[in-house]
């Protein structure tokens, strides 16, 4: 996969690998893993689809507590 | 300890700026720019992995190696594109040692973690806030996905909502995969646009009513 293909992808499918077709998606996170441009069109949609369709995960809050006190322990 | 203490309360500072903070005598600078960016590095290592749970313990990771790379960061680049590069190969070899342990069975100690994580979190009540806030934005992609034409609705609604794949929407569309990937395209980027002209009409609308704001640096 080049980055003009994953960047069509993405326009059409989302940044959430998991709704792609199997084979696609794991050329996309060979492309992630190689080039930063790919990284940045992935950020980009990936806030893009935030804005859009929210965050169903949810709590942030309990999650930033518990990094904070993960380094408070040193982990 | 990092984010121990409330000591800046200029959430307008640029990434850059708290994180080279960081370093020096400011550690409630590590908490804003984790409550500013997590959600973010949260959403793009679940778009890697698929899994809220791994997505949350990789999102951890990524801030603690943040941190420690704190003394030896130089501003050449955006602080967020380091960011996203650090959250993006971290999720990366999560999903390919993931992939390489799927046969293997976790080990006990593992697992009784992760439920217990589970559980810790399954327990904290959702804010209300929060509550309210989803279903506004539910309400809000309901419309703006009204005022799609019917093709480009349909398809957006079986991709996102009852999560068939494209295959699948284009049998029951009777139209080529193509057909359906410029479907989704073209609703994607019309539903981006419906949703940024809502929200210019809300904040040209009554004032909402305004919760306290948060202090930095203050715990939940």
């Amino acid at each position: 996969m080049d980055l003009a293909q994953f960047k069509a992808s993405l326009a059409s499918l989302g940044a959430d690998l998991e709704r792609w077709p199997p084979a696609e998606a794991e050329a996309a996170v060979a492309l992630l893993s190689r080039s930063d441009a790919a990284v940045a069109l992935f950020a980009k949609t990936t806030s893009d689809d935030l804005t859009v369709f929210g965050d169903p995960a949810g709590d942030i809050d309990a999650l930033v507590d518990a990094t904070l006190g993960r380094l408070g322990r040193g982990d | 300890m990092p984010g121990s203490t409330n000591t800046d309360p200029a959430t307008d500072r640029s990434d850059e700026d708290l994180f080279i903070a960081c370093s020096g005598d400011e550690p409630g600078a590590f908490r804003l720019l984790v409550e500013r960016h997590m959600r973010m590095v949260r959403r793009l290592a679940l778009n890697v992995l698929g899994d809220v749970h791994e997505a949350e313990d990789v999102a951890q990771e990524v801030f603690v190696a943040v941190w420690r790379a704190r003394l030896d960061w130089r501003p050449e680049a955006r602080f967020s594109t380091w960011l996203h590069r650090v959250a993006v190969n971290k999720a990366i070899d999560r999903r390919r040692s993931l992939r390489g342990a799927s046969q293997a069975s976790p080990e006990p100690q593992e697992v009784i973690a992760r439920l217990s994580d589970a559980d810790d979190r399954a327990a904290r009540p959702e804010d209300a806030c929060v509550r309210l806030e989803r279903m506004e934005s539910a309400k809000s992609l309901r419309l703006a996905l009204d005022r799609l034409p019917a093709n480009q609705n349909r398809a957006l609604t079986m991709f996102y909502f009852e999560e068939l794949d494209v295959g699948r929407i284009a049998d029951l569309l009777g139209c080529s995969e193509q057909a359906v990937r410029s479907l989704l395209k073209r609703g994607r980027q019309a539903l981006k646009t419906n949703l940024q002209r809502q929200k210019k009409i809300c904040n040209h609308g009554p004032r909402p009513v305004q919760s306290q704001p948060r202090q930095p640096g203050s715990r939940s």
